[in-house]
């Protein structure tokens, strides 16, 4: 366990969430069942921050034989299952770990898992997952895409269950350094001029709630001070352009010294992306900005990402608290990703420092993530859009089902799971 | 006659062994693959489902997304604590089978 938080934290490894494990000043194991966690400053969310991934527990010997393989060809630990193999976009194969039986208590089984093998099938295709499902060729999944949810709810052989609470937001960033939305008047502009409730309606079916705010308001700490921050209002949307100096060109389209006002907005081409990424094209022109929509394969959209090369990106974020989202996305030490916005503000950095480091109170630690919520929201950081119903589809003869909210995650442990 | 009714039952037996094969194995589906599954050198979510079945957090959580349920709660009934009790990895679970299968040397 010790190894697993050095590792973590360890300045060759260069971790990008490694601030999950707080600010460590030292382990210690006093016996084999007791870890000290010593901090060297207060961090309200630690306990829920050891619940993501990037906190799990590693097996020393597995890192250091495996090295740059580690991973990729292996990987080991105490969960239910074990890694068997994998075949890179095209499937994973898990088995049964004999000896768990450790389960988390919100488990009726504790171990081991109730089936030898778990198969994990890439089908990137979303009409081919809905098919596949429909047809009983798998299981369980929880990638059905949302417009497609009714037809499977009405589908005889199928269950379909909502994971409720579920933070997810679908958002598109602006990288800030960009010319083209380095003014926050022209990210104001875009943020209002979009009708969210009707992509809602439109495009999700009811599958999602328009989102206002960066944050969903169910969530811990959320800043009821954000709710009147972004007012859909395309009259004044043209109005902030106009300031910013951008004019109507002849083709409608708006222009400065000669440049056309026409971010590069990069999408995934899975999903719900492409439909809303069209949608909101259509919107923008309508006040004279041409976004140029570009879509990129799963297999290589992350590849894509990481080359920088856009002024506005969209994905779907999940997170468990305010003072997750905040303190993942706009530290300027998280830049150049998560931080893609490249959002380099003092008074940002140290507004989620003073609400994690904030031991006296709840409510105090709540007024400082309320006080940052305001500032990248006042900001125009994001273009939020809607809050995102997650679903765990599976066969009705999958007993023990129940759909789990961690990190886009339902499946969790599985314990439960048997035929 | 006698060759048709083996290739029946050879055609069975191979029906039934599928069967049961299937009725053991868990098939999911999913949309996206990650780069890889170390979660420490990532904040790509299809690496976190994969890695939250096969490696434990000192902390789990619980369905209503924000109570903590530590791991020593399982681990330790808060009276005895005994070596079936404490979690093991997976590829030291496969290295104990292995040297308990091993015949006797001499």
């Amino acid at each position: 366990m010790i190894y697993s938080f050095k590792r973590l934290t360890s300045a060759e490894l260069k971790a990008p969430l490694a601030w999950r494990a707080g600010n460590i000043k030292e382990l210690r194991a006093p016996d084999p069942y007791t870890v000290e966690y010593e901090l060297n400053e207060p961090f309200a969310d630690l306990l829920l921050q050891l619940t993501m991934f990037t906190t799990a527990i590693h097996n020393k010997e597995s890192v250091e034989s495996l090295g740059k393989d580690y991973g990729i060809k292996a990987i080991d630990g105490t969960g239910p299952w074990c890694f068997e193999s994998w075949q890179p976009r095209t499937e994973i194969v898990l088995k049964r770990h004999d000896a768990y039986k450790w389960g988390p208590s919100m488990y009726q089984n504790k171990g081991p898992v109730k089936f030898e093998k778990l198969s994990i099938k890439i089908v990137p295709e979303d009409s081919s997952r809905v098919a596949a499902m429909m047809g009983g060729q798998f299981d369980v999944t929880h990638q059905i895409p949302l417009q497609f949810i009714q037809q499977v709810k009405a589908s005889p052989n199928l269950n379909v269950q909502e994971a409720k609470p579920n933070f997810q937001l679908m958002y598109y960033g602006y990288k800030t350094t960009r010319p083209m939305v380095a003014d926050k008047r022209v990210r104001e502009a875009m943020n209002i001029a979009i009708n969210r409730a009707d992509i809602v309606k439109g495009i999700m079916l009811g599958n999602a709630e328009p989102a206002y705010t960066f944050i969903d308001p169910k969530a811990l700490d959320f800043a009821d001070s954000t709710k009147s921050l972004i007012k859909e209002d395309v009259e004044r949307a043209k109005k902030l352009l106009d300031e910013a100096g951008w004019k109507v060109g002849s083709d409608g389209i708006r222009e400065k010294d000669g440049v056309k006002l026409a971010p590069r907005v990069l999408f995934t081409q899975v999903s719900y992306f492409p439909r809303v990424s069209e949608a909101i094209q259509g919107y923008m022109r309508k006040i004279g900005v041409d976004w140029k929509i570009v879509g990129y394969d799963t297999t290589i959209a992350p590849a894509e990402m990481a080359k920088q090369d856009y002024d506005l990106w969209t994905v779907t974020f999940p997170y468990i608290s305010s003072g997750d989202l905040l303190n993942f996305y706009f530290d300027s030490k998280n830049m150049p990703a998560p931080n893609r916005m490249n959002w380099n503000d003092a008074k940002t950095d140290e507004l989620p420092e003073e609400g994690q480091g904030a031991s006296i109170t709840e409510a105090d630690r709540a007024k400082y993530y309320a006080l940052a919520q305001q500032r990248v929201t006042e900001e125009h950081l994001w273009m939020p859009v809607m809050n995102i119903a997650m679903y765990t589809t599976s066969l009705k003869k999958l007993k023990g089902v129940r759909p789990h909210m961690l990190y886009q995650n339902t499946f969790y442990k599985g314990l439960d799971y048997s035929f | 006659m006698r060759g048709i009714l083996s290739s029946v039952v050879a055609l069975l037996g191979v029906v039934g062994a599928s069967s049961m094969a299937d009725a053991q194995t868990l098939k999911m589906m999913k949309s996206l693959d990650a780069p890889h599954y170390d979660g420490q050198r990532t904040t790509w979510s299809p690496t976190s489902d994969i890695v939250n079945m096969f490696q434990d957090t000192l902390v789990a959580m619980d369905w209503d997304g924000k109570t903590a349920d530590p791991l020593s709660r399982q681990v330790v009934d808060g009276q005895s604590r005994t070596a079936n009790s404490t979690p093991s990895s997976c590829a030291m679970t496969s290295a104990s089978a292995a040297a308990r299968s091993s015949p006797p040397t001499t």
